[in-house]
């Protein structure tokens, strides 16, 4: 800092107030926006506006370089201290984000103060929108300086710059583009109608005839519970007893509990009797014996999860304490599927959560099924997706990885104390 | 498992113990390390075995976490003990390890089995892996710094310390991207989008900025020493939050990272 203390704000070279003027008027001016003409449409970045905007974008930010890179101006853009305070108030603005909770749908009525300043969807912002417009053009210009002198040495520099660059540029141009719409197919059933998040119904060049839809669960739990409030015990910190098979064993609050026979696929066949059983709605079920450890006292019986077509079954143990089975936790669920395309293909697949299938464009994703019938639903929910921009997103991410790679490398090379302030 | 942990963590405290006294008292540097590290073995003993018990990588709840930096943070006090000798690592890194032992012993929220379907992926180690190591570098840097700040005020700083803390960042920092990159390519798979600010996203991000802050200060302004302390303080108390203050967050209600049972 040459001169701090002499020279006055606007007088060249700028620095650190100038630095935060510039970005405190941005942050100005965008919330004067926000409140006079509203959040951004996500409409701004579709095909073929982004590729407009993004090429005019560069060749602006190329040019500015080209023909003003030994103006004071352009200089101070791309110095460190303008980016510290850029990435601060970009920082404060995250900050924000992090605190108040973000409305998915945006509907254009603004209902309280904080919607009004845009807070629950800063990303539609105007000011968020300058302030990363802001970051990502020094950032820019920061690479195009640094790139006149590249070298090896300044790879790491190259690597994660231009990397974070690029996921920033592709992230925003392509926002726009991206599409998610969810499928509802029954079993049995062929179906190509999707709906977006505000629930306008779109028909899609792909069909997806659902076959089967599967589910496996985890063993299914013990609950204790006070009968009279309902709450689990302890209150606060409940503990549970998984039932892994037959023979189970475990203490809770003074009581051993012993699974005597475990039936996964069950249903009552009278009042106090449970059996496995083939049919539609069948739930978990557990003979259990429980024995006070104080009192020697046993009491067996049974108990069950129920499911959508039959009721819960608890085993009480005296006036306050019973035991209760908890819904089994899903393990995995996947759909087998025929897909069938527009252009003439046809292909089975089989949609699990973490395995997406990719056709012609769209990934399909395991979203969802009806939750009050678990391994029974007869419906399974798939998501397309579909990101054409995600190929430059990724090799941003790449350089990034390499360029993080890079910095662990040289983490312990680096020439201390030779910098010059 | 979890019932046999404080035999574990007892073992591994006296060898921390003993390695700290043979580096102040016996003044060894090899025998020291090696006792501190049979301590960090007890406990990575551990963990190998409630793997095994649990059938699934122990790194879900936060518990399981905890356990982790427990593990690292003695792990990573002992190489800077060894790199740049400072014996006082030592002692910082197992308290901070020992904090997250008595937690865990006190509030063990750690006992269920299950693995809900969106965790099962092969990006659930290396992404969590990654940003616990990444976690424990960071906080260890932390502490480094707050040293620094009391030492300052001591009017006894070292300049030495900073440098310390800038290597400790670099590698904690780019962790820290890993981390991030690996969760957005991991989103992608489970969730169609790399990055849909769901509110751990958001605080992930803030970190990331905040240690970007503190990297640009040291690049630009070596001798501004108390900003690149303080930078780190709050840095740190930003991943905090992201950390463990998440769940308290009203923002974060219906975050996809929110793993309280």
């Amino acid at each position: 800092m040459n001169n701090h203390s002499k020279r006055k704000i606007w007088q060249t070279p700028w620095s650190y107030p100038e630095s935060v003027a510039f970005c405190l008027g941005l942050f100005v001016i965008g919330m004067m926006l926000q409140l006079t003409v509203g959040p951004l449409s996500s409409r701004i970045f579709t095909f073929p506006n982004n590729i407009t905007i993004g090429v005019a974008y560069l060749v602006v930010l190329a040019i500015t370089y080209a023909f003003a890179r030994k103006s004071e101006f352009v200089r101070w853009l791309s110095s460190t201290s303008t980016a510290i305070t850029a990435i601060l108030c970009l920082g404060v603005v995250v900050f924000l984000m992090g605190i108040t909770p973000q409305r998915e749908i945006v509907d254009g009525h603004a209902h309280s103060v904080i919607s009004s300043l845009g807070l629950d969807i800063i990303t539609r912002t105007w000011y968020f929108g300058l302030l990363y417009f802001f970051l990502l053009s020094i950032l820019g210009l920061t690479i195009f300086r640094k790139a006149g002198s590249l070298s090896l040495k300044n790879i790491g520099f190259v690597l994660n710059h231009l990397g974070l660059w690029i996921v920033l540029f592709a992230g925003v141009l392509g926002s726009g583009d991206l599409a998610r719409m969810t499928m509802t197919v029954y079993e049995g059933k062929i179906e190509w109608r999707v709906r977006d998040a505000n629930n306008h119904v779109f028909e899609m060049p792909i069909a997806v005839q659902l076959n089967d839809f599967r589910m496996e669960e985890y063993p299914p739990k013990l609950f204790f519970i006070n009968t009279k409030s309902g709450s689990t015990l302890p209150i606060g910190k409940p503990q549970s007893l998984a039932i892994e098979s037959n023979q189970s064993k475990g203490m809770v609050l003074g009581w051993e509990i012993v699974t005597k026979r475990l039936i996964a696929d069950a249903a009552p066949v009278n009042a106090s009797k449970f059996e496995h059983v083939l049919m539609q709605g069948t739930c978990p079920a557990a003979f259990i014996m429980a024995r006070n450890l104080a009192t020697n006292e046993v009491i067996s019986g049974w108990v069950s999860s129920g499911s959508f077509v039959f009721p819960h079954k608890a085993l009480y143990l005296n006036d306050t304490l019973g035991v209760v089975m908890e819904l089994p936790e899903p393990k995995r669920f996947e759909s087998e599927v025929i897909i069938y395309t527009k252009d003439g293909k046809q292909a089975s697949a089989i949609i699990e959560v973490n395995k997406p299938v990719t056709i012609n464009g769209w990934k399909l994703y395991q979203l969802g099924y009806n939750e009050a019938e678990g391994k029974w639903s007869s419906y399974s929910t798939i998501e397309f997706v579909r990101d054409p921009w995600l190929p430059i997103v990724y090799v941003g991410l790449i350089l990034l990885l390499l360029g993080s790679i890079y910095m662990f490398w040289m983490a312990n090379m680096q020439n201390r104390g030779n910098h010059v302030e | 498992m979890w019932n046999s942990f404080i035999f574990f963590a007892l073992a591994a405290i006296v060898f921390w113990l003993g390695g700290i006294y043979a580096a102040y008292r016996i003044k060894n540097a090899a025998t020291s390390a090696v006792l501190y590290n049979i301590g960090t073995a007890i406990i990575a003993m551990f963990v190998v075995l409630l793997w095994v018990s649990l059938e699934r990588p122990p790194m879900r709840t936060l518990g399981e976490t905890r356990l982790w930096y427990s593990l690292f943070a003695p792990l990573i006090g002992a190489i800077i003990y060894l790199r740049w000798g400072y014996k006082w690592i030592l002692s910082y890194s197992t308290m901070m390890a020992v904090v997250f032992i008595i937690i865990n012993i006190s509030k063990p929220d750690t006992h269920s089995k299950a693995l809900m379907p969106a965790l099962q992926s092969l990006w659930f180690i290396p992404h969590v892996m990654v940003y616990i190591f990444s976690y424990a570098i960071l906080g260890v840097a932390s502490l480094v710094a707050l040293y620094g700040i009391y030492t300052r005020y001591r009017q006894q700083f070292e300049i030495k310390l900073l440098h310390v803390t800038d290597n400790l960042v670099y590698v904690g920092f780019s962790f820290l991207t890993m981390g991030l990159i690996f969760g957005a390519l991991w989103a992608k798979e489970s969730w169609g989008h790399y990055w849909t600010w769901d509110p751990k996203e958001t605080w992930a991000f803030t970190t990331w900025l905040g240690y970007l802050v503190f990297i640009h200060l040291r690049f630009q302004h070596r001798r501004k020493v108390d900003a690149a302390l303080w930078s780190l303080a709050v840095a740190f108390l930003i991943l905090l939050i992201c950390w463990f203050g998440i769940s308290a967050l009203p923002s974060a209600q219906n975050s996809v990272h929110t793993y309280n049972q």
